[in-house]
């Protein structure tokens, strides 16, 4: 007894044109039909093929008994905007809805009106469609248009050139209630892009074929926009853009950041989350205090991936906008971080953590981090020294003064656009003044940072303790990651390359001084804003 | 200075990327524009004798519309004084840019009657430390490694155009509509694709490699695609007066 086999299922959508329509592509679209004709005659009896010609209610255009009839395109460009000269151009998403119900469908195909195919289209198609892929589009090849003017098999034997825009898709059905088109317009530019990454977006295995001779086009003038058009494309590409934008943020949509920004207000949402193994984790620190011994520490540990100061590092150019217009203002721009470290944590491996010490963190990427990110996913180390030593290790190596040649590579004016001390520029006397306001912001800022996001976890380090075996085992569980299995010593190269670069200098300063003046600052400008945080360091460590 | 015709029009630097489909635009600006017009920095063939780029830049006059190259950097812009320089830039996925120089270089090599070179010493020889970034960085003037993604990030950010070889149909014909020229896509004139033998293919382990040396590459890409949306949105503003959009 002759076993059934069962035969996929194939439905395709045209859409059609009437009079709104120039005489060209009315004269093409005959072509186009004639040739679909041939391509389900071709294939009968191994693909059940259905075409749907999706027209508007109101025009005649050209019909067979083969082709279901679909009024479907019930708005059209009149409908969604005003452009400087009237066409009648379909959306893309009621051609779309010629496709109806959809179940038990195997496959759906939309192609342009202008689009012909070759006679093997539907039986390729279908054995695509069974070797897996959910999506794929078909290139097609542009053929003169004298082959198409001597008649079908002519125009379908030509080789033509291939033409890498998209103009035949075929996708699952399921993928039809996923896809958002928007409102783009057909017969305009963006009207393929916006389908195509749709599909590419939401098809776990899609495909472009861009070397098969399955569908041809009349033509290849690629000329693509007439310049009083220019509206109609202006509106595709808004709609195209939305879709992008939609597309991007998903999977990356968190509550904004509560930061010491005053250009958002600040409502703790949700309690910091359990103990899990962090994803991220960075260190709110100054420089001078150990950030690259802490990432040498985190770096000794199981599965994890750290770094100090790793690339995009946002210092440079990037600091000198900041610098000039603010953090709120770069914002956007600095969201290259953002993307740069999503790009890297798709690398890692699942359950590794990825650490970066820098202590531009706070500086200069915080917010475009933790607005980027789960926040139940980030730990950060407040990392502290003695100020003193702090100061004292800046002044050495010339930081705020011409004998250190660049600072402004790496930092921010403590006193500039920006800060939050109460402190003009005109009232500082020398760099170590710069260097004591210059912790005092960042101490200012850190605290701010802490007590605006309680949805993350902070771990308390003070350097010292940081060089025990006993305080790095600590900091690791308080960041929920293995213990280590050998204490990290502090580098000795990394200690000597400083002291040579300090004698170099040669501005060796003590830490008596460093007190005096630090009392000097404070007492010099009591009362005044952002202050009190360095206050409270200094008798910490006092 | 006395005023020219095309005083305040804007100059098009278009950075040149190797393998990044740089050709296609340097060869439809010079069918399009013609010499004087289009200046570009470099040999036009592959053996050709390099040009003194300094030279070609002096030699600029205010009819220069576009200047392409390899050696073209940001400095150029000196000598454009008096007008308003449109960077392009266009990137590419960095492994398969890489792939790409391979397959050249054997093409290259094939011409020559020379025998192929093999994957590791191509690597050896020729892939260094994310490669495009520091095209990027050189192109605007950054040259220390270590500073190169932070530089070349950023400047993509100031740029005109800045997209991938992926979407390069559909930016083309804006750039050029935004020169003044039948926006068109012109047909690629690289040589790589069907007319280079795609040979022996790179092993996953060589794959690995390369990914693994391009990890500030895949940084720039990325951002190179994102800004594609900007830069059309830029192009459509440079080309269509304000008044004609009007969605609702």
């Amino acid at each position: 007894m002759a076993c059934a086999v069962a035969v996929p299922t194939v439905r395709h959508v045209v859409p059609l044109v009437g009079d709104s329509a120039p005489e060209a592509l009315r004269s093409v679209q005959l072509i186009t039909l004639e040739s679909i004709r041939r391509a389900r005659r071709f294939a009968e009896g191994n693909v059940d093929i259905e075409v749907v010609g999706a027209r508007f209610p109101d025009e005649e255009v050209p019909a067979a008994e083969w082709m279901v009839d679909a009024p479907v395109l019930l708005t059209s460009s009149r409908d969604v905007g005003q452009f400087a000269v009237p066409r009648r151009l379909p959306l893309l998403r009621d051609v779309l809805a010629g496709f109806g119900d959809v179940q038990g469908i195997d496959g759906l195909v939309f192609t342009n009106t202008d689009v012909g195919l070759q006679p093997s289209f539907y039986e390729v198609v279908a054995e695509i469609l069974d070797s897996g892929y959910d999506a794929f589009t078909i290139n097609r090849r542009s053929i003169s248009p004298v082959f198409g003017a001597n008649g079908h098999k002519l125009s379908q034997a030509a080789i033509g050139s291939t033409h890498p825009g998209t103009d035949c898709f075929v996708f699952r059905p399921h993928l039809l209630g996923a896809i958002d088109v928007g409102r783009v317009l057909m017969g305009t530019r963006y009207v393929a892009k916006t389908l195509l990454e749709e599909l590419q977006a939401r098809a776990p295995r899609f495909r472009t074929f861009s070397e098969l001779h399955l569908t041809f086009h009349l033509g290849d003038e690629r000329v693509w926009k007439r310049t009083e058009l220019a509206d109609y494309e202006a509106f595709n590409l808004e709609e195209f853009l939305q879709r992008r934008a939609r597309r991007t943020r998903v999977g990356s949509t968190v509550p904004p950041a509560a930061t010491f920004l005053p250009r958002r207000s600040v409502t703790p949402t949700a309690p910091v989350r359990s103990a899990s193994r962090p994803r991220l984790v960075f260190c709110a620190a100054l420089g001078r205090s150990g950030t690259q011994f802490l990432a040498e520490i985190l770096g000794s540990g199981v599965r994890v991936d750290a770094g100090h100061e790793r690339t995009p590092a946002m210092s440079g150019p990037w600091l000198r906008d900041v610098a000039e217009l603010g953090l709120a203002a770069t914002y956007d721009h600095r969201r290259a971080k953002a993307d740069a470290l999503r790009l890297a944590l798709g690398r890692l491996p699942r359950g590794v953590t990825y650490v970066d010490t820098s202590h531009l963190f706070l500086t200069m990427f915080h917010d475009v981090v933790l607005d980027g990110f789960d926040h139940g996913s980030i730990r950060i180390i407040d990392l502290r020294r003695d100020p003193v030593d702090i100061a004292r290790s800046m002044y050495e190596l010339g930081w705020f003064s011409d004998r250190q040649e660049g600072w402004r590579e790496w930092l921010l004016d403590p006193v500039g656009l920006g800060s939050p001390l109460g402190v003009a520029t005109e009232e500082l006397l020398d760099p170590l003044d710069a260097v004591l306001l210059h912790i005092a912001r960042n101490l200012h800022e850190r605290a701010a940072l802490r007590s605006n996001t309680p949805t993350v976890r902070w771990v308390d380090v003070d350097l010292p303790r940081l060089r025990t075996r006993v305080g790095q085992q600590a900091m690791l569980r308080a960041l929920g990651l293995p213990p280590l299995l050998r204490t990290v010593r502090v580098s000795r190269r990394a200690v000597n390359t400083r002291g040579e670069r300090k004698q170099r200098i040669g501005s060796p300063m003590d830490r008596d001084a460093i007190n005096v003046r630090i009392d000097e600052v404070l007492s010099r400008f009591e009362g005044r804003r952002g202050l009190d945080a360095l206050r409270d360091e200094v008798r910490r460590w006092r | 200075m006395a005023l020219t015709t095309t005083q305040g029009r804007p100059v098009w630097f278009i950075y040149h990327v190797p393998k990044t489909g740089g050709q296609t635009l340097r060869d439809h600006l010079r069918s399009e524009l013609g010499p004087t017009r289009h200046v570009h920095l470099g040999p036009w063939e592959p053996g050709d004798e390099r040009p003194d780029a300094d030279a070609l830049l002096r030699a600029c006059t205010s009819e220069t519309v576009a200047v392409t190259g390899h050696a073209l950097t940001r400095t150029a812009g000196e000598q454009f004084p008096a007008r308003l320089v449109r960077e392009v830039l266009v990137l590419r996925d960095p492994v398969e840019r890489i792939l790409s120089h391979y397959r050249y270089r054997n093409w290259v090599l094939a011409q020559r009657g020379s025998e192929p070179e093999d994957w590791q010493h191509f690597i050896d020889r020729v892939v260094g430390r994310d490669p495009m970034t520091r095209w990027v960085a050189r192109f605007v003037g950054e040259q220390r490694p270590r500073r190169a993604l932070d530089a070349a990030l950023h400047a993509l950010r100031s740029m005109t155009v800045v997209t991938t070889t992926d979407e390069l149909d559909d930016v083309l014909p804006s750039v050029l509509g935004a020169m003044g020229l039948p926006q068109i896509v012109p047909a690629r004139s690289n040589r790589t694709g069907v007319e280079i033998p795609v040979g022996d293919g790179p092993t996953p382990a060589i794959l690995e490699l390369l990914d693994a040396r391009t990890r500030e590459d895949a940084v720039l890409h990325r951002a190179a695609r994102e800004l594609t949306a900007r830069s059309l949105q830029t192009l459509l503003r440079l080309t269509t007066a304000p008044s004609q959009v009007r969605g609702v």
